[in-house]
């Protein structure tokens, strides 16, 4: 199945969480925040959240300093 | 004419702003931090005419603010970046009042701070003080904006705590940061903080007079200034958050 990460398109050959994805990716979970489909999943929902076929996917890190 | 009309004459030829000056002199808006983005972003409002900014901070002006803090100046190195803030925005228009605070570090201080305000911005330099703060904003229902700004990226986002929906769908600034380590400091260039501290006081403004853009509600802003460019996405609430769970039913 397809995901857009971060703009691009990338195949992906198995069922996956979110969490696995990103680790996949070696996407650091501390200062990282990320949204599927426009929306933000909080990092405590990451594991359980099972990605679908052209679900888009965009991670960013946080910010502080004001 | 009189001198409040030709005042905001530009302001108000904007036809939702026509007559938000009138509205304006009666907001109170509490900035809480004074930096790169509150110093900045409490000029535009005194500029716009909120009639009561209060301004918290205990940092002081050192020579290593003034490329990005452009409120102050050499004359100020040493002083209190509050008293320096209310002396920039007396020089502006006397007519907006304006009340200075240290730091808040307690909920009774905050509790003092907060009482009659319309709004809270957030503008502190550190994730863990804007968690502690958000949670006392909640706790007095009082819309939130958070900035937040480093290196050439930025992060913008309205919490309205004053509505249970708001809470109850999008959540609170501790379901979008809660178990992160405190970012790193980075580098910045004056007019990225600039920029940032622009949009913080255009959207703080929108929402005052009332005609925040739908979809501009629930949403977090990203922006990256090397390439002037943005995302954005829907805040949702985290299921289990301490934060807010008790105010989102």
């Amino acid at each position: 199945m397809q995901i857009k990460f971060n703009g691009k398109l990338q195949e992906i050959s198995n069922e996956m969480s979110l969490q696995q994805f990103l680790t996949e990716r070696g996407i650091p979970a501390d200062g990282t925040a990320c949204a599927v489909n426009e929306e933000i999943v909080a990092k405590a929902g990451w594991a359980d959240f099972m990605l679908q076929d052209g679900m888009q996917v965009d991670v960013f890190s946080l910010v502080a300093g004001g | 004419m009189s001198a409040a009309t030709e005042r905001y004459a530009r302001q108000a030829a904007l036809p939702e702003f026509a007559h938000s000056h009138e509205r304006f002199a009666r907001t109170r808006v509490g900035v809480i931090g004074v930096g790169g983005l509150g110093a900045l972003c409490s000029y535009l409002l005194a500029g716009a005419g909120i009639g009561e900014l209060r301004l918290s901070d205990n940092d002081e002006v050192s020579l290593s603010n003034l490329h990005r803090q452009v409120l102050y100046d050499l004359s100020m190195l040493g002083q209190t970046k509050t008293a320096c803030a209310k002396q920039r925005i007396a020089a502006l228009d006397p007519a907006i009042q304006v009340n200075t605070y240290g730091a808040l570090t307690d909920a009774a201080s905050f509790a003092n701070f907060a009482k009659g305000l319309n709004m809270v911005l957030l503008l502190t330099d550190t994730q863990s003080s804007r968690l502690t703060l958000s949670d006392w904003c909640l706790a007095h229902r009082l819309p939130t904006l958070i900035a937040c700004v480093s290196g050439y990226s930025g992060m913008l986002a309205l919490f309205n705590y004053a509505a249970p929906q708001f809470i109850a769908q999008h959540g609170c600034y501790r379901c979008l940061c809660a178990d992160n380590p405190e970012p790193a400091v980075q580098g910045i260039l004056g007019p990225t903080a600039a920029q940032l501290s622009a949009a913080t006081a255009q959207l703080a403004l929108q929402f005052l007079n009332g005609t925040l853009a739908d979809k501009l509600q629930g949403c977090l802003t990203l922006y990256d200034f090397s390439t002037q460019s943005t995302r954005r996405f829907k805040l949702k609430r985290a299921a289990g958050c301490g934060g807010c769970r008790e105010y989102a039913d």
